[in-house]
């Protein structure tokens, strides 16, 4: 094998794969064992290209197109709904730090309104977390829903329609 | 990017790219999930002009990282790139003899299907080359030479 390149080497491997070798080209290759040895793969790599199937079915461009909008009002909506999801993050974790911060202090800083408020608080507010963690796995479950069917994971069908 | 201009690139590559995948990974039906999201990822980040001269390599790119994040995932799973090939679909091969050049071009590593394939199929420079397979470009001979010198010692087998 010679690694050294032949300024003939692109003609060579362009004809060689047409199977349109000339007389000066088969002239050249007598002398040239660089280029013998393209001629050689690019035949055999050409007949190989040739030998074998095409795709079976392959999707209309619109499909493509369809699927990459879709894609990107899946991605507007799960940016959209990201602040939505800190927030409530926050509010949760404010509520609990609330609870805890009065509890520490006790009831008596603020007097009976206070405390009164505090004892309505304390039975609300573990409702209020749980609310808060529900509505949190919802928006979860839903952004997961549109992360699926981003991915292309799910039921193939026919390749039409298949949105 | 314009819905008619996507369309023409797609009509013009569509099919040879189908072929490069397939080719390299060895795996017919992973080529269509493959090529899907070659195009996907094309109109999400396209290229700076919306050309064919810079669209093709392009695209070429996106696929053969595509196929090379699918070996190193198989590889995770403990499949080898041999493994891989000895999976292709059947329906990819026409007959008996072109099997035969399958099982041949899947005897050589990955990255040595992808030289030859841009090389003496799509015709690309070495400098083209480079580009879609993020290698060096004075790194491109040597590795085409022990690309070539692989592939015609199997064919000598």
């Amino acid at each position: 094998m010679n690694e050294k390149e032949c300024e003939f080497e692109q003609q060579v491997k362009q004809l060689a794969g047409r199977h349109s070798e000339n007389t000066g080209m088969r002239r050249h290759l007598a002398g040239c064992p660089a280029c013998r040895e393209t001629a050689k793969i690019a035949g055999w790599m050409h007949r190989f290209a040739s030998e074998t199937n095409g795709p079976q079915d392959l999707r209309p461009a619109g499909s493509i197109l369809f699927k990459a909008r879709l894609i990107e009002k899946q991605t507007a909506v799960r940016r959209a709904l990201l602040p939505i999801m800190w927030m409530k993050a926050l509010a949760a974790g404010l509520a609990v730090s609330g609870l805890v911060i009065l509890q520490l202090t006790g009831s008596s800083a603020g007097g009976p309104i206070v405390a009164a408020s505090f004892r309505a608080f304390a039975v609300i507010a573990p409702l209020a977390i749980i609310a808060v963690i529900c509505a949190a796995l919802l928006c979860v479950g839903v952004e997961r829903l549109f992360r699926d069917a981003k991915t292309g994971i799910g039921p193939r069908g026919p390749r039409q329609g298949n949105f | 990017m314009d819905d008619a201009i996507f369309e023409k690139i797609y009509n013009e590559t569509a099919r040879p790219l189908w072929a490069y995948i397939a080719r390299v990974s060895g795996d017919g039906s992973a080529a269509d999930d493959i090529l899907q999201e070659a195009y996907l990822r094309f109109l999400r980040s396209p290229p700076r002009e919306t050309s064919m001269l810079e669209a093709r390599p392009y695209l070429y790119k996106i696929a053969t990282n595509l196929i090379y994040d699918r070996f190193r995932r198989l590889k995770r799973q403990g499949v080898s790139d041999f493994e891989v090939s000895d999976l292709a679909d059947a329906a990819v091969a026409k007959d008996e003899m072109s099997a035969e050049m399958m099982q041949v071009f899947a005897r050589l590593k990955p990255q040595e299907r992808s030289l030859l394939w841009l090389a003496y199929v799509e015709g690309y420079e070495h400098s083209e080359i480079a580009v879609i397979l993020k290698l060096n470009k004075l790194s491109i001979r040597v590795l085409m030479f022990r690309a070539r010198q692989r592939l015609a010692k199997l064919l000598d087998a």
